[in-house]
């Protein structure tokens, strides 16, 4: 698969950290984690949310420095790196969710801090920052954006576009890329593996993080895997293959990393009928009993996001009906979805789903407020009680209940914007990304808490674009493309792999449909 | 009994335990400390003034520093509820400077007598507050900007009614005609009469004000709900709240609470001045802020807002009394608001956790 490379030198290592252990607020985020990243290859790291991958990356940028352990660049140790001396290294990193200043243009965006200017004079050479930008763009690309457009006309593709062609203007020796195809459409993919090859056969050194284990498969030379904060394996990817990486990264049992209770399903608590709402998404039906945990998947614009969100009153539905235990319901706003018995637990919890600077009681009574009222006053000893107890039930780990909420960790905020409808006595859950930015032991946590809610008789709806998590806690797994409901999955009888196809559009189950 | 588990559940650090227990003593007493901070030194105040000069003490005295923080306190109290939210209102200030205005041309233009005058000038407050909530609810105009333009826009609409001049008995209006009425005497008891001859209205007002705020947003669901959204707007909007009502509501009671304290300078002035009401915006800003410091709050609290406006009613009179210069006055409400500050952010943070 590896194509010949004329130039590059191959010998020796780009990267090479060993043994790094890095702490914060005494949580041990590396313990010992090491990286050997050959020349001129692309190398792929992959790990859970909370296996470090991130904190690595980080310390590589200067970004953090390491407690202990060492870092060679080019075969040089650095005590102390910044993120000038990186990019003097010639270390380059495209986030996925860096930010570009929006109302930048492109070619602002592109010079930033190294505007060429007219020799002799202190005016921009605004000729040649064109030159060498489409130089790139249509050397590499093969697009044309000029360079006067502005960055928040791009879209996501094109924005990723301008980080790279930024990197390749100062000739990098490696590029580091942060899940770059998260937000890309599989053509915008392809257009980026291709362009990874072609830097690979130039010399360039590519260390490649991702989630999608077919991706890793498919373009890089070898791969990193990291566990718990350690390098448990190095793969050359021509003797292992994603099934195996998958294991390595969970290490534990599939069953303890995701404990499924077995519940016996009552009576339909929620049905779609046909709803839609235009432009996002089109007739979906389906029916959720009690005590069942249903997966929600599908990419950004395939209108997944938009379902939990009409359900919940923040959309409206253009058609289509909803029932709540057998009775058509029509929420307009959030008051009417809660007093149905409705929750939205938000994907961006610190933004929307709890009160940082409240108290864990304030927010654990926000929606249940009249339960410990007595004629418009509140009653406090009741909240106290309701609030200890699910700081019990839940294992909130805080200083009490008068902490706040900004002291605790991310998987136990998550806990608290949970708890919140808990106490609402809610019925029917809307997750949506229960655990982005939880560490392990507090996903564990809430698997089970999503499993005890499902057992009492509410109804759940997961979305996830975490795949191996949506085959392991639920039922069944819904999968919406382009405003669809393309297809339904058993957990037990796929993989993350034929979900994620499925998803993307790319799958030959999907022909007929489209 | 939960203090006892409390104590059980952080046990201090095994092996050392009364370096531990003195450690945890100590902390406890700092932070004792920095949430009685402002009492403390509004005792120490007291107590120096008095042994300065002893006239200080009578109650006299004391009740006039009450009378003269009543306005700002009441002003206070509206900015901490829009504080609350989240929001911001800059324009009590020139609402109370209008109100004036109204309540006088209402008397002395309209002829109209206290009881018509009293409710009338207090429902144009409340509609200030309304068209203020309506810009920022609906329009999404971000609430500085609409409270400031506002503010502008009420500074010169006061004006317009008597093209500039200020309104007294006799009052030659723009076309030429007299203005026949005259300040009801009903009225001007909400500013100079005293209850028993001892507590002056502005006083009890001041009092009332406080006491049904204080309820309102510490006692109540709704008030719990205000900090909420304050705190997350959208977090609180999807466990259920109405958070647009709820900024209606603060800026309602904002608007009407200056207009109110405009009705208690009207009746104590007795006369429509246009320049009134210069530094009330400011002083009570100030009084809001200096109050998150009090009892360790960190956030705007009604009784901190009250308790800061008479803190800097009693340093300000009792330097008075000692022959500190009047210009020095600004300066010294500068210096008590940064202290205030930084004992609110700086200092407060460790003990958050």
């Amino acid at each position: 698969m590896s194509a010949a490379s004329p130039a590059a030198d191959r010998s020796g290592d780009a990267i090479h950290l060993t043994r790094i252990v890095k702490r914060f607020d005494g949580a041990q985020a590396l313990s010992g984690a090491s990286l050997r990243v050959r020349r001129g290859t692309v190398h792929g790291l992959v790990g859970q949310n909370g296996a470090g991958k991130s904190t690595l990356i980080k310390l590589l940028a200067g970004l953090h420095q390491p407690d202990e352990g060492r870092i060679e660049i080019d075969g040089q140790a650095y005590d102390k790196l910044t993120p000038h001396r990186v990019e003097e290294l010639g270390i380059h990193f495209i986030h996925q969710d860096r930010l570009l200043v929006p109302t930048f243009t492109v070619g602002e965006a592109l010079f930033l801090g190294r505007e060429p200017r007219i020799p002799g004079t202190p005016f921009l050479d605004r000729r040649l920052m064109q030159r060498r930008a489409s130089e790139i763009l249509d050397d590499y690309f093969g697009v044309r954006l000029p360079n006067s457009a502005l960055i928040s006309e791009l879209s996501t593709a094109e924005k990723q576009i301008v980080q790279i062609t930024r990197a390749l203007l100062d000739q990098p020796k490696v590029l580091v890329f942060d899940e770059p195809t998260a937000a890309l459409v599989r053509r915008e993919a392809d257009i980026l593996f291709r362009l990874i090859r072609r830097l690979r056969d130039e010399g360039v050194t590519i260390i490649y993080i991702s989630h999608y284990l077919n991706e890793i498969e498919e373009l890089c030379d070898h791969v990193t895997v990291l566990r718990n904060g350690e390098d448990v394996a190095t793969l050359a990817l021509s003797e292992t293959s994603a099934a195996a990486i998958a294991r390595l990264m969970v290490a534990r049992d599939i069953a303890d990393m995701f404990p499924k209770r077995s519940v016996v399903l009552g009576k339909d608590i929620l049905t779609l009928d046909r709803l839609s709402v235009r432009g996002k998404y089109q007739d979906v039906s389906l029916t959720l009993r009690r005590g069942e945990v249903l997966g929600l998947t599908g990419l950004l614009g395939s209108g997944a996001k938009e379902l939990i969100r009409t359900l919940f009153g923040l959309e409206t539905a253009t058609s289509g009906q909803i029932a709540i235990d057998g009775r058509a319901v029509r929420s307009v706003n959030p008051a009417q979805a809660v007093d149905q018995h409705l929750a939205l637990v938000p994907e961006d919890r610190r933004g929307n789903g709890v009160a940082l600077d409240l108290s864990v009681t304030e927010n654990i009574t926000l929606s249940s407020l009249k339960r410990f009222t007595r004629l418009g006053f509140l009653y406090f000893g009741g909240e106290r009680r309701e609030a200890d107890d699910l700081i019990r039930r839940l294992e909130v780990k805080t200083a009490g209940r008068d902490a706040l909420v900004r002291t605790l960790s991310g998987g136990n905020q998550q806990k608290v914007a949970i708890a919140k409808w808990l106490s609402r006595h809610s019925e029917v859950y809307l997750l949506d990304e229960p655990t982005v930015g939880v560490d392990i032991g507090s996903k564990v946590e809430i698997y089970n808490l999503i499993g005890d809610l499902a057992a009492r008789g509410a109804g759940i709806i997961v979305l996830s674009s975490d795949l191996p998590e949506l085959i392991g806690i639920t039922d069944r797994i819904i999968v919406l493309f382009r405003g669809h409901v393309v297809r339904e999955f058993v957990p037990s009888e796929t993989s993350p792999d034929e979900v994620l196809a499925t998803s993307t559009g790319s799958s030959e189950t999907l022909r007929h449909v489209g | 009994m939960t203090s006892i588990n409390d104590e059980s559940l952080s046990p201090p650090a095994r092996g050392d335990t009364t370096k531990g227990e003195t450690i945890h003593w100590l902390a406890g007493f700092s932070a004792a400390l920095r949430s009685g901070a402002v009492f403390i030194l509004l005792a120490a105040l007291l107590l120096g003034f008095t042994a300065a000069e002893p006239a200080f003490a009578n109650i006299g005295n004391l009740m006039s520093i009450l009378q003269a923080v009543a306005v700002v306190a009441i002003l206070g109290a509206g900015v901490t509820v829009t504080l609350a939210v989240g929001g911001f209102d800059l324009s009590i200030g020139a609402v109370a400077a209008s109100s004036v205005m109204a309540a006088s041309y209402a008397m002395i233009v309209w002829g109209l007598d206290a009881f018509a005058a009293v409710p009338l000038v207090l429902a144009f407050g409340a509609l200030v507050g309304l068209v203020n909530a309506l810009l920022i609810v609906r329009l999404k105009v971000p609430d500085l900007l609409a409270t400031l333009s506002m503010m502008f826009l009420l500074s010169g609409l006061q004006l317009i009614p008597t093209a500039g001049r200020s309104i007294s008995a006799g009052l030659i209006l723009p076309d030429g005609t007299t203005a026949t009425g005259a300040y009801d005497p009903a009225f001007l008891l909400i500013g100079r009469a005293s209850l028993f001859g001892v507590v002056p209205v502005s006083v009890v007002l001041m009092t009332i004000v406080a006491v049904v705020l204080f309820v309102l947003t510490e006692r109540t669901r709704i008030g719990r709900l205000l900090f909420a959204t304050g705190g997350n707007e959208v977090a609180t909007r999807l466990a259920g709240a109405s958070t647009a009502r709820l900024k209606v509501l603060a800026y309602v009671i904002s608007g009407t609470l200056a207009s109110l304290g405009g009705i208690v300078i009207a009746a104590r002035v007795g006369r429509g001045d246009v320049s009134s009401g210069g530094s009330l915006l400011m002083d009570a800003v100030a009084a809001a802020l200096i109050g998150f410091a009090v009892l360790g709050k960190r956030r705007p609290n009604v009784l901190g807002a009250i308790v800061g406006a008479v803190f800097v009613g009693v340093l300000l009179n009792g330097l008075t009394m000692l022959n500190a210069p009047y210009y020095t006055q600004d300066f010294v409400k500068g210096a008590v608001l940064v202290g205030a500050l930084a004992l609110t952010y700086g200092l407060g943070r460790n003990n958050s956790c």
